[in-house]
């Protein structure tokens, strides 16, 4: 079955608007990393997608895209295992996971 | 022994004293003698390696030729003659490598690169003798009665320090090898000038204006600012114009320039430029009024630096740069007039001081009024030979009213004098033949020097007989002043308070020796110089030694006047020097010589009969010239004049740009430092520590970036 690329790019607006929302409207800091999870896969998809209407060229052809969802993914994996860690700090901590608890760095 | 090459190291041995009494005094190491025995020795050495070097350059300096030819851009040799002055430089070091500079000439459309290379240059010729030998000499002797003087000051190590570093500056002045390194010296010894005018800063100088030593001090070093930017901008002139600063390439250049339209009167402004730095420095009209209250210095640096050897520094200078001046008879012009009004105008004034010092200052001042005139006229030598002699019989009478001071309760005021001879016959009597030479008494130093210049100045080509009248009604007053100060100090009934009176006594040997020695050479010195015209009246020959050793370095060349005559006193083939407009006879010599010892008699004369019967007459008089009296006690209302017209205006400026300083400079950077902080005060209200806020603007901000991208 032959996907548009255009439906693929607007689903993953969609994606990223979700998660936008979710890292905005969420006080509990598991939703919002899971937010933050959301807009990196939605970026991923936009590059694949977009990938696969650039016209080939370079060794690589139009891997560029893949290759760099690729990255994003291992990127992705590193960044989960901070914020949990901060999760669980700010837990350990405050004795809840609300992130709006953590704002003594401020004026 | 080869010394001339060590020339440098002359200003180094005081500069050492200096820094060594100065840090080991102030930290507490170095006390008692050890002050005086370091800072005497520093200055002895410098009078030992001068004396070396002036022996070494008499003998010739052809010996330095190959020296000279081996290291051509440390060493210079010029071997004079008759005519062309013998000189030895060397350069320590290079301090303005200003090579490939853009000048522009005077001459319209001439642009040239400038070789501009000034270095530490030192250099030796018969004037730098003169200046060294006097200024070494009389300093050492100084910083021996300093030892008396100052003895039990707290203060000692302070005063020594500085007094070294006032010598390593005036040989700096004296040796350098061009204006720059001369300029050093200059600021030098002014700065000196001012720490020892004000070494008792904490003391009233003046209770008739309330002025401290300190502020005389102050009033010292700005007046003599003034006449440093003339300087500045001379010698700036001189770099525009000719592109260097050194002497020996100055002279040349000046001689081969002074054929172009522009060479008079640009010559003319930079002499009078220059000339106004040694009103300054050497207290003539109009910048003279520091000197008077530089007396407020402790009485050896009155000898010293006011009297002996840095307010002689203008004199030196201008015989320096004669060639300059012989091509600029506008200048010379202004220098001799100046000189001959200052001699006047400073010894009326010196008439009706009760003050013993401030006597000897206008004194100073008028004795300086008349090298200048000597040096206005031409003649250089005569001026050089008036600043030795000079610096012996003033040294001595400042020597003399000090011992006087420190034994009459430091009081300066004559009318708390009378009658010492009794008790100090030594200060007396050197006092008293110091007195007779200033005075111009005929086989004395005085009569030599200043009787010299007077009848130049009726003489000379380039003198007129109003100068030379103007300078003998003020040779009236110094014969008048001085032995009015005698008869004040020495004569007649004791005005001392009683427990004054009980403890009168003579000064110490290491005062009263300084004294004798000093007034030996105020007595015999004329004798090196004897002028023409008075060697002729007792049937010598030529015997003016002192002319024929400094007469190559100040003789005019390429100057050709129309007045020049084959008989001319010295003139040679289109060479014009201290040329005699009017060639005096026999008779006229004998007229002028009777003259002097009559201005002498009058001078001494009119005292007597004022201030001889313990000073009777001058009490009797004294109502009837009461407004004159006071006229001249308050010095011509100068500094009150001065004050209207240059301080009040000067101040309500400062005032002005006070206000404008205040609200405008400092209102625009208090405005930018108020407008940071609220701006900081607003902006940081953003930073509320909630995570979500700053993901909603990281979010705002993304899509303003896009909107802009997409628009």
């Amino acid at each position: 079955m032959q996907v548009d690329p255009g439906s693929v790019l607007v689903l993953s607006a969609i994606l990223f608007a979700i998660g936008v929302f979710g890292v905005i409207s969420r006080r509990g800091a598991v939703v919002l990393l899971m937010g933050v999870e959301l807009m990196l896969n939605a970026g991923n998809l936009a590059l694949v997608a977009a990938a696969r209407v650039t016209p080939a060229g370079g060794e690589l052809g139009a891997m560029d895209g893949q290759v760099l969802a690729f990255l994003v993914l291992a990127i992705a994996a590193a960044e989960a295992a901070v914020g949990l860690a901060l999760v669980i700090a700010l837990f350990r901590h405050k004795g809840s996971v609300d992130v709006d608890l953590a704002r003594m760095l401020r004026w | 022994m080869n010394v001339l090459p060590y020339i440098w190291l002359i200003p180094l041995f005081p500069l050492a004293g200096f820094l060594v009494v100065g840090t080991l005094w102030t930290m507490g190491v170095l006390r008692g003698a050890w002050v005086h025995r370091v800072a005497v020795t520093a200055s002895a050495l410098a009078f030992v390696v001068s004396a070396l070097a002036v022996w070494d350059f008499s003998g010739g300096v052809e010996r330095y030729e190959s020296l000279a030819s081996s290291a051509p851009g440390r060493y210079a040799v010029t071997v004079g003659g008759e005519e062309e002055a013998s000189r030895f430089s060397v350069t320590v070091a290079e301090w303005v490598p200003a090579g490939g500079t853009v000048l522009r000439g005077w001459d319209p459309g001439h642009r040239r690169w400038s070789d501009l290379r000034v270095g530490w240059k030192f250099s030796l010729d018969a004037l730098t003798a003169v200046m060294l030998l006097v200024v070494t000499f009389v300093g050492t002797l100084i910083h021996v009665y300093s030892i008396g003087y100052m003895a039990g000051d707290p203060g000692y190590g302070r005063f020594f320090a500085y007094l070294n570093l006032f010598m390593a500056m005036m040989l700096t002045l004296v040796l350098g090898g061009n204006l720059l390194v001369m300029f050093v010296g200059w600021e030098g010894v002014g700065l000196c000038s001012y720490l020892l005018i004000g070494f008792f800063y904490d003391q009233p100088f003046d209770r008739e204006s309330g002025l401290t030593c300190a502020d005389a001090g102050r009033k010292a070093f700005i007046t003599n600012r003034v006449g440093d930017f003339g300087f500045l901008l001379g010698a700036l002139l001189l770099v525009v114009t000719f592109g260097t600063l050194d002497f020996d390439a100055l002279s040349a250049a000046i001689n081969g320039a002074s054929g172009y339209w522009y060479a008079a009167p640009l010559l003319t402004g930079i002499g009078v430029l220059l000339f106004v730095g040694a009103t300054g420095k050497s207290a003539q009209v109009p910048l003279y009024v520091w000197l008077p209250d530089a007396m407020a210095g402790p009485t050896p640096v009155s000898a010293l630096i006011h009297a002996a050897t840095m307010v002689t520094a203008g004199v030196y200078m201008l015989s320096r740069m004669s060639a300059l001046y012989w091509h600029a008879p506008g200048a010379m012009f202004v220098v001799a007039v100046v000189g001959a009004l200052t001699a006047l105008f400073a010894a009326t004034m010196g008439v009706a001081q009760y003050d013993i010092k401030k006597v000897l200052a206008y004194s100073t001042v008028s004795q300086l009024g008349y090298m200048f005139l000597g040096a206005g006229v031409g003649a250089f030598v005569a001026a050089v030979f008036h600043l030795v002699t000079h610096a012996f019989f003033k040294a001595c009478l400042f020597l003399g009213s000090g011992s006087v001071i420190a034994r009459c309760g430091h009081t300066n005021d004559m009318r708390l004098y009378g009658g010492l001879k009794k008790w100090m016959p030594v200060t007396y009597w050197t006092f008293l033949v110091s007195t007779l030479a200033i005075a111009g008494l005929a086989p004395l130093s005085g009569f030599m020097s200043k009787d010299e210049i007077l009848a130049q100045s009726l003489f000379s080509t380039r003198g007129h007989w109003l100068l030379w009248l103007v300078g003998t009604l003020g040779a009236v007053l110094t014969s008048f002043y001085m032995f009015r100060a005698v008869w004040m100090t020495f004569h007649g009934r004791n005005r001392s308070p009683e427990w004054v009176r009980e403890q009168l006594r003579e000064s110490p040997r290491v005062m009263t020796g300084v004294l004798v020695v000093l007034a030996l050479g105020a007595a015999t010195l004329g004798l090196i110089g004897v002028p023409h015209g008075v060697s002729r009246l007792v049937g010598l020959g030529d015997v003016n030694w002192f002319a024929h050793v400094l007469h190559p370095v100040v003789a005019a060349r390429g100057v050709v006047s129309a007045a020049h005559g084959g008989h001319g006193h010295g003139a040679g083939e289109g060479v014009l020097r201290e040329g005699f407009r009017v060639h005096p006879t026999y008779g006229q010599e004998w007229g002028l010589f009777l003259l002097a010892l009559g201005v002498f008699a009058t001078g001494l004369g009119l005292a007597w009969w004022a201030y001889g019967n313990d000073m009777a007459r001058a009490r009797a008089l004294a109502p009837r010239f009461a407004y004159v009296r006071r006229l001249l006690h308050r010095k011509w209302f100068v500094d009150e004049l001065y004050g209207k017209l240059v301080l009040k205006p000067f101040y309500a400026i400062a005032r002005g740009m006070d206000v404008f300083d205040r609200w405008v400079v400092d209102g625009a950077v208090n405005f930018a430092a108020a407008a940071s902080e609220l701006t900081g005060q607003v902006v940081k209200l953003f930073q509320d520590g909630i995570v979500r806020h700053y993901a909603l603007w990281l979010l705002g901000g993304a899509v303003a970036v896009l909107w802009m991208m997409m628009r």
